[in-house]
């Protein structure tokens, strides 16, 4: 089989992992190597339906010997099965790095045999990556629950991001939908990760001496440095408050001041310099949005995620214990999970402000930060010359750019709402919730009744909700 | 560095791409001494009947008409402008400055073009950053107090970059601003013209992110990487420095034929060379691509085609993600969206071929096959 035939099969195979991965290291170019790392990532396309193309992702190989429900690679499912060579796939990786068509690699798998044959097998492409190639960019590598705690950690040494995917909501979810995997084998690798990420920075530089050589460049380093995680939890109880998050806290908006700065200096740590992340599936089985955001909340507390993923389930095999094949994918669902991720990380939200024993599930009309406001009408309207960031931060329709802007012309002379317009903040959904010197703009309703109706028409009728109105009924088995 | 008229343009000692003609700047006469062009400046507000002596000295007491300057729509052409404006002691409320070639003065308002003087608008440049230097600790060590991603000097540069036919007033405004109130211009945003500078400035770091993303290099027979790249603001001299960190090994050149720039890159030195607009156009075309390309585009494509996942497209979401990320403008230059890409190669190349690829790492061969 020719490698154009084998790219279809496991790249296909590979996007049902639907999240968009981009980057979180930070690595000048190094001399003689190809590449760089840079912190935000970079999209390089963007498929059909609007997901980006940052990395290579694809699967070593297709040929699992797992049998998981909702799996299109399960070992029961009729496909064809493809694997890579591990020198081939090194030099795809490079060939579209160089024409600028990926930031780097993206390397799952399938279970070949074996867990650890399986990271055998990756291990073996990133090492000719790193030597041979001499790859410096980004890389991404999934941990294949129940592999050795030798083999991720060499594994760490040569990848960017290590991820070990819950999966699913629930150890009873997982129990019934993957047999084979154990609820046990995917916590002990994001222990082993997380512990081993706060030792070697706790050890400083020379940590796993057999890790890519030259993580780091003098070369813009004052940039690229990134702060060292010191109050990350060790071993104690969490310590995190509103805000401080694991994943996005030290790009976090807002840091309650009991959380310490982080210091600043290069980072030390050769072992996945940028951290780990996780994925779940949302919509294969039963579990409310309030047990995904607690589970997320945990996992970002207990074993400083950098992310959780969530992919919306979109059936591609019938089984008697998944939803009906025609379910329509929850693709609105997902979009509100990463809403309420995103405010818990960068906004300081808590879980149990955005969804409660009484609403378990997040609106799918109105969007998390909105409904909360509106279930809060008591805190607005907020003074715009008076506010503080992290009030303004929890007016709907203010994000972290706009209430930039508001601070730093607020140093100089007091906003009115032509200054407002000038600074191009968008006052359709917050023109309800603030006051500029104490006056309301006269454009938007002042009473809660009234904003909470006008507020909910104009989400209501978004285009997306519109075209789920349009679409023909639909079954939903949950 | 080095680019000869009618030879090769090198970077690094390395020839690049093969250059027919250089762009007029390289061919731009010696402007006249800096005095005459001042004076020439102020005689626009009060005539040339004004004296030697009323000249520089006289400040500003007698009544002048305001003053339209027109200037090369680039970083350079505007900072000149402000430059004599400044020099010729004109009311900088005053004057408007204008890009020459859509300059459209006002009733009563005097018009005059200037001439680019790099030499003159390095110096306004080095005022402005040691201005706002002045009183920011910490724009000293490349640090913003107000956290904005580019310092308010480095600014100046991504404003130049826009298109648009207000940028040169927009500059103008902003570095007037900058001049008053030294870094507390940072909280100044609501002022018109500052507003619009900045909102021009995150326009153009826009774009450059999506030069990052959308530019395609295309492997050479030489071994140089080419890409063709048409942004709507002149962002490509921007992003080179990103592209030589990223393939700093390798030879590159982005041509620009939008703007008839085109930047070239090899060891370490980062090349750029405005063209004439027939050059641009004629070097945005690869020649002589290498053996593997066609197959690695196939490749590219395969890989872009298998990713799209069903149930999650523009019909069920209502509006289309794809094009609000990537815009149909850059459309063209994307292999992955080109049906063409999928045919155009008949054979596996070497590196592709599992025997020989096998063969040359275990021989340990320190080159591997391409």
């Amino acid at each position: 089989m020719d490698t154009l035939a084998k790219l279809h099969i496991l790249a296909d195979a590979a996007k049902y992992d639907a999240a968009c991965t981009s980057s979180g290291a930070e690595r000048g170019p190094a001399k003689g190597k190809l590449g760089i790392a840079t912190n935000a990532g970079c999209c390089h396309s963007f498929t059909q339906d609007g997901r980006c193309v940052t990395l290579l992702k694809v699967l070593m190989s297709n040929a699992c010997s797992h049998d998981c429900a909702y799996c299109v690679n399960r070992r029961g499912n009729a496909v064809p099965r493809a694997t890579f060579e591990p020198r081939e796939l090194a030099q795809l990786t490079v060939d579209f790095y160089k024409r600028n068509y990926i930031e780097g690699l993206f390397l799952s798998s399938g279970v070949l045999g074996s867990p650890d044959a399986t990271a055998e097998r990756m291990i073996g492409c990133l090492e000719l990556l790193r030597g041979p190639y001499r790859f410096n960019g980004y890389v991404h590598a999934k941990v294949i629950p129940g592999t050795d705690s030798e083999l991720v950690e060499r594994l760490g040494l040569l990848a960017d991001r290590l991820s070990a995917n819950v999966e699913l909501p629930s150890a009873a979810s997982l129990a019934a939908l993957c047999p084979q995997k154990h609820a046990s084998d995917v916590i002990a690798p994001m222990a082993q990760i997380h512990e081993t990420i706060l030792m070697g920075r706790a050890l400083g530089p020379g940590r796993g001496g057999s890790g890519p050589p030259a993580r780091r460049s003098s070369a813009g380093s004052a940039l690229s440095a990134e702060p060292v995680d010191f109050f990350s939890e060790r071993g104690g109880a969490p310590t995190y408050g509103t805000g401080a998050l694991g994943g996005g806290s030290y790009l976090s908006t807002v840091r309650p001041s009991h959380v310490p700065k982080r210091p600043q200096g290069p980072r030390k740590a050769g072992f996945c310099p940028a951290g780990q992340s996780t994925q779940l599936i949302v919509g294969a089985t039963p579990e409310d949005d309030r047990t995904i955001l607690d589970l997320s909340t945990a996992l970002y507390r207990r074993f400083g995620l950098k992310r959780v993923f969530f992919s919306a389930y979109m059936p591609v095999v019938e089984d008697a214990r998944l939803p009906h094949p025609e379910t329509p994918v929850p693709l609105r669902r997902e979009h509100r999970l990463y809403q309420a991720d995103w405010l818990m990380r960068f906004y300081g939200f808590e879980a149990a402000e955005l969804v409660s024993d009484d609403a378990p599930f997040l609106d799918l009309d109105v969007d998390p930060k909105l409904a909360w406001a509106l279930s809060a009408m008591e805190r607005f309207p907020v003074e715009v010359n008076a506010a503080t960031k992290e009030e303004l931060l929890r007016v709907p329709g203010l994000g972290p750019r706009g209430v930039a802007k508001i601070l730093r012309a607020r140093r100089s002379h007091r906003l009115t709402f032509d200054d407002l317009d000038r600074l191009k903040i968008r006052l359709k959904r917050a023109g309800s919730f603030i006051t500029c010197e104490g006056e309301r703009d006269s454009r938007f309703p002042s009473s809660p009744d009234q904003i909470r109706k006008e507020v909910v028409a104009n989400a209501r009728d978004s285009t997306y909700n519109r075209t789920q109105r349009q679409l023909p009924e639909q079954l939903t088995l949950f | 560095m080095e680019a000869r008229g009618g030879g090769e343009a090198r970077a690094g000692g390395e020839p690049i791409l093969e250059l027919e003609a250089l762009g007029a700047a390289d061919a731009m006469p010696c402007p006249a001494p800096l005095d005459e062009r001042v004076r020439e400046v102020r005689s626009l507000a009060f005539g040339s009947g004004e004296g030697e002596g009323a000249g520089m000295g006289a400040g500003i007491s007698a009544v002048g008409c305001d003053v339209a300057l027109g200037c090369a729509p680039t970083a350079d052409g505007v900072l000149t402008a402000v430059g004599l404006a400044y020099l010729a002691r004109l009311p900088q409320e005053s004057v408007r400055v204008l890009r020459t070639d859509r300059a459209q003065p006002r009733l009563g308002e005097a018009y005059g073009e200037v001439a680019t003087d790099p030499e003159l608008a390095s110096r306004v440049f080095r005022g402005f950053s040691a201005r706002m230097r002045r009183d920011c600790p910490q724009a000293r060590h490349g640090q913003c107090p107000y956290g904005c991603p580019s310092q308010c000097a480095r600014r100046v540069v991504f404003i130049a970059a826009a298109d648009d036919e207000d940028m040169p007033e927009a500059l103008h405004g902003y570095l007037v601003a900058g001049f008053a109130h030294g870094r507390a211009i940072r909280t100044l945003n609501t002022l018109p013209l500052v507003a619009r500078a900045e909102e021009l400035s995150v326009r153009v770091a826009n774009e450059c992110e999506k030069a990052r993303q959308f530019v395609r290099f295309s492997r050479l027979e030489s071994g140089v990487f080419h890409a063709a790249y048409e942004p709507n603001a002149n962002v490509v001299p921007l992003v080179a420095g990103h592209f030589a960190k990223r393939m700093a090994e390798e030879r590159f050149a982005i041509v620009d034929a939008s703007h008839d720039v085109a930047v070239l890159y090899a060891k370490g030195k980062v090349l750029r060379v405005e063209l004439p607009h027939q050059e641009a156009v004629r070097l945005s075309v690869p020649r002589g691509l290498s053996d593997d390309e066609p197959y690695v585009r196939a490749l590219w494509k395969r890989f872009y085609d298998a990713l799209a996942l069903p149930g999650r497209g523009p019909e069920q979401r209502g509006y289309d993600l794809r094009r609000q990320f990537m815009p149909k403008r850059l459309w063209q230059g994307l292999i992955e969206l080109s049906p063409a890409s999928d045919e155009g190669w008949n054979e596996v190349p070497s590196a592709y071929q599992a025997r020989e690829r096998r063969s040359a790492l275990e021989s340990g061969a320190t080159a591997l096959p391409r």
